[in-house]
């Protein structure tokens, strides 16, 4: 021990001096002469200065002034020091223990409780317990006497052995202290709050009394009993480690009650993200660049994605930017396999869907998100290096419960066991409070209780004082990035503004309560308009229905709003496609709130009503100069050539074949191409192409040189 | 849709970044939203499950003219928003709220005195090339002296820079004139305003405040328009003279008058092409007040502005205000106006005209909500749609494409259906409205009824419009004359055989003349019947757009055959 190791009687009998002084000259004491031989002026302890001189804590000094006694130096350090330390009233408690073990305590006696792998953890009530119940209190001690290594010792030559004999301290020799030091800490275990340090010699009988200085300094010894100063009056008290008293003496634990929440919604936004930047994926445009989380979006995707996520309520939003939730998206597809930074042909590389990213992509919302909380359902893979692995895990982070051969405890039945209850909306302020009382790894099954606890970043004995808060970061944890994101509890907002929730399907399935559930997606149900006028107006982003409308609607916004517009073109177009009225009308219906207007549907009726599907075939017209041509051509060609007028044929083909050409050859029957200043007798259109035929009347007219050639356009 | 993250789906507005706001009908927050949209913004679109609002610069002024500002305005926005409202938005709010009240302009006699909110304001003014002629003297860094005849063209060129004027100048009082409303009307019947009517006209009067005066009342047609005139002619007691778009619509204001107000026939006065009397109240046309020899001459009849001390102006449908009839009442911004319309949305975008020269927009209320507690009819649209002859189509393959919409138009088959609608609506007064004079000849010769015209004289107009009104008559069919302002409160059923292409506002007019409060059920009847098929029909779409975008019930009826009559299902209950 550092300050606390004196004799503890001068401090003691001093103390109803202090209680004497008023507030402000007890803080004058210890705040205004901060060096012990410091003075101060005299007008500063007021009307106590007097008293101040008779109890010898103070002296006079140069004229109009006063210091500190050093005969009471001691009082003053113990003093000061617990107006530093203010233990029972801080609001930071793990912050300021770090800080008053390393000012109190020797790095010996700090180490104790390591020694042969015992973790033990002084916080605990079963440290305190062990102590209360030990049979003999000096064979209690004899592990954690204090050993004290001269500093000379400490060199990396003779670590291990030393060279001057360390000095061992017992702080319990006598058995008397032993017993008074039990009186003290039961005292303060049945007080609900701190006790008044000056009131230390009722808390044991009278015979006792004598030892209570010498049992007191044993106590601050082990951890057993605490002192500070209160920061208002600096009252001086004692009490056990505040977490145990403050554990003892609390009120049961109260189930939080359900609440009325009307906006409740549970987005599964993990999977809404990785569907946006897989869609945009497949049209190249997710262009990736190293950035500091790795593989990132360029800023010109980034910017378009962020435009057209999801947009979450408020309760979530602040809680998950969408620059974040697309980093997740992105990590989360290539860790899945969904996606794969692959070159592209511009240079640089870009996300690109994977065959199974695809299928994935084609499959129903509630498929999609089944298949992803299958993934986190999955034993985690434990191969260092692979950052990507750890996304996928079904409670982030690292688990602070170890089980005796300190492999991390299976969470999922407790968590389980926490969430499955939450069938109603709960404020998650009381659901934490409540579940880390009821629910933590030490209520479980003595088989699969944890051991030890890990606590920052080293190893305790769980105990029920250090396994409440990680336990209840785990829940929040869990709840915050997990259930939330993967849309497996509906949150909202109560009337009082609390953030309240209840477990879903999908968050039932992802704590293995049930095999499949039913997902709807935030957008899918009553998320499209169609209007009167002809307008499909959003309410939500729904890209599986952006996508299916967009084939017979007109585009004229993105996101929300007025999207698309139903007009006579577009239906033309889709009927080019194929489409039928029924068929848009269908697919109106499937993701609209209500079926489309009667104008509407009759519109698109009689749009598509007018369409007619005529077929288009390629024919020869053959113009003949009289009517005797025309049935010789008839004749020479057969049931492929029909008149469609006295002189005018029609001969079905795509082609005149060779064959064909020959044998109206044989019959002086001469077809020929058409040109300037020759009569044209047949054509046909293709695509803007003529191909003209022309009459031939012998080896002088019309005849080509090469009949095939002329054909051939 | 914008970038914000915040989410609230019970919310009924989205509000988008091209500055539109729609507002979702179903949620149950519709009526709140519905409200606070009417304060500032306009309603440009109200189909039957999502309404789009627009936020303007004007649609700001006209908010802020009745004590809203820019704080109010967003906090309503985001207070009703399922998603964040957009930053640039906000800012534009805030931007156009703090140009309203940035310039007074009050009266210091005998001059008036514009007064800007800063320096630099004052700077960028007295640099502006179209002020110099309007601003005169300097006399503060701040204040500039403005003639009182340049007052309304200070108000116009401001408003056209982007800063609306805020005119604390006061009016003239006007000759007094003792108006009082009748508890029982001559016709006796008892008579009392609305209370919509009496808000309209209490805010427009402000008590007789400077900040009142002058302004729009906004009503849909059929809610009594010419009521808000009369009460506002009664609290302000002083000549009157009301500008009407026809003279049916000035004999109209006339026997109001005499109905629901103590005023005689002596006091009122019509000035008009066949006559010329100015009286303490005295009711013109447009048409007469910007009539004129040639298009160089001046319009002769502008001296009745200055005839009388008018203490109102009231301009009746003010989105047809002709544009020389701007020109005169920027000299007339002394005196109190009144301007009254079913839209503040002018085909000619002349809407910040409006607002500088008459003034900003001082009630308007939802038609809907007056179609809910009965004030108006609740309208049934229906088009049908029928096939031409085997001639006529030939006929009509063949005409030259300007010809086509005619040929469609007369389409002789209507005929058949006309008559089947008027066995139906036997008991509704019915008016069979057409665009070409055979047409309408044609029917009303084949189905013995009336026909009035551009060329029917007025007196038998006025005839065949009091048979009609004292249910002597059934049906009446009528060219576009009885578009505009003709009060048929008992017409029930509208037949419009052709219409003028596809006109969205003469759609609206036709519409509004059967939308008066019915007895019993309260229904009006719409039909639309055009030829199948053809730029008819393409037309009839924009009309049918027009009608579903204004929330009215739209459905249609395709027959197949030219002699086909309509299905019974297709009658209404009572003729069922």
């Amino acid at each position: 021990m550092k300050f606390f190791d004196l004799d503890w009687t001068e401090v003691l009998d001093v103390l109803p001096l202090w209680e004497k002084l008023s507030v402000a000259a007890r803080r004058h004491y210890l705040l205004k002469a901060p060096a012990h031989a410091q003075s101060v002026a005299a007008g500063g302890y007021g009307a106590d200065l007097e008293l101040l001189l008779a109890s010898g804590l103070v002296v006079t000094g140069a004229p109009g002034r006063i210091k500190p006694n050093p005969a009471r130096i001691n009082f003053r350090r113990i003093m000061a020091q617990w107006e530093k330390f203010p233990v029972f009233d801080t609001d930071n408690l793990d912050a300021m223990w770090r800080d008053y073990e390393r000012k109190h305590f020797l790095r010996e006696e700090l180490l104790v409780p390591y020694v042969q792998g015992r973790y033990e953890s002084w916080h605990s009530r079963q440290w305190i317990e062990k102590f209360l119940n030990a049979p003999n209190v000096a064979k209690w001690e004899a592990p954690l006497k204090t050993v004290r290594y001269p500093r000379a010792s400490y060199s990396w030559r003779s670590w291990g052995e030393p060279t001057t004999k360390p000095e061992t301290t017992f702080y319990l020799e006598s058995a008397e202290a032993g017993e008074t030091a039990r009186h003290l800490v039961r005292h303060a275990l049945a007080s609900p709050q701190p006790l008044p340090l000056r009131a230390l010699g009722e808390a044991v009988p009278e015979p006792l009394r004598p030892h209570v200085p010498a049992a007191f300094k044993a106590c601050l010894r082990y951890h057993l009993l605490y002192a500070a100063l209160r920061p208002q009056t600096l009252e001086p008290v004692y009490w056990v480690h505040p977490a145990i008293g403050r554990r003892l003496h609390r009120p049961a634990p109260q189930a939080p009650a359900a609440v009325e929440c009307s906006n409740l919604c549970g987005p599964a936004f993990w999977m809404e993200d990785m569907v946006l930047v897989l869609t945009e994926a497949s049209f190249g445009g997710c262009r990736l660049k190293q950035g500091r989380y790795g593989w990132e979006f360029f800023q010109k995707s980034q910017q378009q994605l962020e435009a057209a996520a999801m947009p979450l309520p408020k309760c979530l939003a602040a809680r998950f930017p969408v620059a974040g939730r697309l980093r997740q998206a992105n990590q989360l597809l290539r860790a899945l396999k969904l996606a794969a930074a692959r070159a592209v042909p511009k240079g640089g590389l870009a996300l690109v869907p994977t065959e199974r990213g695809t299928q994935w992509l084609c499959a129903p919302p509630g498929q999609r998100l089944h298949d992803l909380i299958r993934e986190f359902l999955k034993p985690a893979v434990d191969e260092f290096g692979e950052d990507e692995d750890a996304v996928c895990e079904l409670v982030p982070g690292r688990t602070p419960f170890l089980t005796r051969k300190e492999d991390p405890v299976d969470l999922r039945p407790l968590l389980a066991q926490a969430f499955g209850q939450t069938t109603n909306p709960v404020p998650l302020a009381e659901f934490l409070d409540y579940q880390s009382r009821v629910s933590h790894p030490l209520t479980a099954p003595a088989s699969s209780r944890p051991k030890h606890t890990l606590v920052g970043y080293s190893v305790e004995e769980a105990t029920e004082e250090n396994v409440e808060q990680p336990w209840r970061e785990t829940l929040e944890t869990f709840f915050w990035e997990r259930l939330v994101p993967l849309g497996g509890v509906d949150t909202g907002t109560a009337a009082a503004g609390d953030l309240c929730f209840r477990l879903n399907g999908g968050g039932r399935c992802l704590l293995g309560l049930a095999p499949s559930f039913e997902y709807t997606q935030p957008e899918g149900e009553n998320a499209i308009v169609v209007q009167p006028n002809f307008e499909v107006v959003f309410l939500y982003p729904n890209l599986p229905a952006e996508i299916e409308l967009g084939p017979f609607t007109e585009r004229c916004g993105k996101g929300t709003g007025t999207l698309f517009r139903l007009t006579r073109v577009t239906a033309m177009q889709a009927a080019a496609q194929g489409w039928t009225a029924a068929r848009v009308l269908e697919t109106l219906e499937k993701h609209a709130k209500k079926p489309a207007p009667g104008n509407v549907a009759a519109e698109v009726r009689s749009w598509f009503g007018a369409c007619r599907h005529v077929p288009v075939r390629r024919s020869f017209l053959i113009d003949c100069p009289d009517r005797e041509t025309a049935l010789r051509f008839q004749q020479a060609l057969g049931d492929a050539c029909r008149p469609l007028a006295d002189t005018l044929l029609e001969y079905r083909a795509s082609t005149i074949a060779l064959e064909v050409r020959g044998r109206l050859m044989e019959q002086g029957l001469f077809l020929d191409r058409s040109s300037s200043g020759r009569r044209v007798v047949g054509g046909f259109t293709r695509d803007g192409f003529s191909l003209h035929l022309h009459e031939g009347r012998g080896g002088d007219r019309g005849l080509p040189d090469n009949p095939r050639r002329s054909f051939e356009s | 849709m914008t970038n914000g993250h915040a989410f609230q789906p019970q919310n009924p507005l989205i509000v988008q970044g091209d500055h539109t706001v729609l507002v979702e009908v179903d949620n149950p927050r519709y009526a709140e939203a519905r409200d606070a949209l009417a304060r500032f913004a306009e309603l440009v679109k109200s189909p039957e499950h999502v309404h789009t609002y627009r936020l303007t610069p004007l649609s700001i002024w006209n908010a802020c003219a009745v004590g809203e500002n820019a704080e109010s305005i967003v906090a309503a926005l985001c207070g009703l928003s399922k998603y964040t409202v957009p930053s640039h938005v906000r800012a534009s709010v805030r931007d156009f709220a703090g140009r309203y009240g940035a310039l007074q302009l009050r009266r210091e006699a005998p001059q008036l005195v514009l007064r800007a909110r800063d320096l630099p304001l004052a700077e960028e003014l007295a640099h502006q090339p179209t002020l110099t002629s309007l601003l005169r003297e300097r006399r503060a860094p701040i204040e500039f002296v403005v003639a009182p005849p340049d007052r309304g063209r200070l108000k116009q060129a401001l408003i056209k820079l982007g800063f609306p004027t805020e005119d604390l100048a006061g009016y003239q009082p006007g000759e007094s004139l003792d108006l009082a409303l009748r508890s029982v009307t001559s016709t006796g019947r008892a008579f009392a305003p609305r209370d919509y009517q009496r808000e309209a006209a209490d805010l427009f009067h402000a008590g007789g405040a400077e900040r009142g005066g002058s302004g729009v009342v906004v009503l849909p047609c059929g809610a009594g328009k010419t009521i808000v005139g009369t009460v506002c002619m009664a609290l302000l007691r002083s000549s009157t003279l009301i500008l009407t778009t026809g003279i049916t619509a000035a004999r109209q204001w006339k026997a109001e008058l005499l109905d629901k107000t103590n005023l005689s026939e002596d006091l009122i006065g019509e000035y008009s092409g066949d006559s010329k009397e100015v009286r303490p109240v005295t009711i013109s046309t447009y048409q007469i007040l910007t009539h004129r020899k040639n298009k160089s001459s001046d319009f002769t009849h502008f001296a009745l502005f200055d005839q009388r001390n008018w203490g109102l102006i009231i301009y009746d449908e003010v989105h047809l205000l002709p544009a020389p009839v701007f020109q005169v009442t920027a000299s007339l911004q002394a005196r109190r106006r009144l301007g009254l319309t079913a839209t503040l949305v002018r085909e000619d975008g002349l809407e910040d005209e409006v607002f500088a020269l008459i003034g900003p927009k001082k009630y308007d209320v939802p038609w809907k909500e007056m179609e809910k507690q009965g004030w108006i009819a609740q309208a049934a649209c229906t088009e049908i749609r029928l096939p031409m002859s085997e001639a006529r189509r030939m006929a009509y393959a063949v005409a030259e494409p300007r010809h086509k919409f005619r040929i469609a138009s007369e389409n002789p088959a209507k005929l058949r259906l006309v008559r089947q609608l008027l066995v139906w609506h036997a008991a509704d007064p019915v008016l069979i409205i057409g665009m070409y004079v055979e047409q309408i000849e044609g029917f009303a010769r084949e189905l013995g009824l009336p026909l009035l015209m551009g060329s029917t004289s007025q007196r038998q107009r006025d005839e065949v419009y009091a048979r009609f009104r004292r249910n002597e008559l059934k049906a009446m069919v009528v060219s576009k004359i009885a578009n505009f302002s003709v009060d048929l409160p008992e017409a029930a059923v509208a037949i419009q055989v052709s219409g003028m292409f596809g006109s969205r506002q003469e759609e609206a007019q036709r519409l509004g003349r059967i939308l008066r409060p019915k007895a019993g059920e309260n229904q009006a009847h719409f039909y639309s019947i055009v030829s199948r098929d053809t730029v008819e029909q393409d037309y009839a779409l924009n009309r049918q757009l027009f009608l579903c975008e204004q929330g009215y019930e739209y459905r249609i009826w395709t027959l197949d055959r030219p002699e086909e009559l309509l299905p019974e299902e297709a009658a209404p209950a009572a003729a069922r």
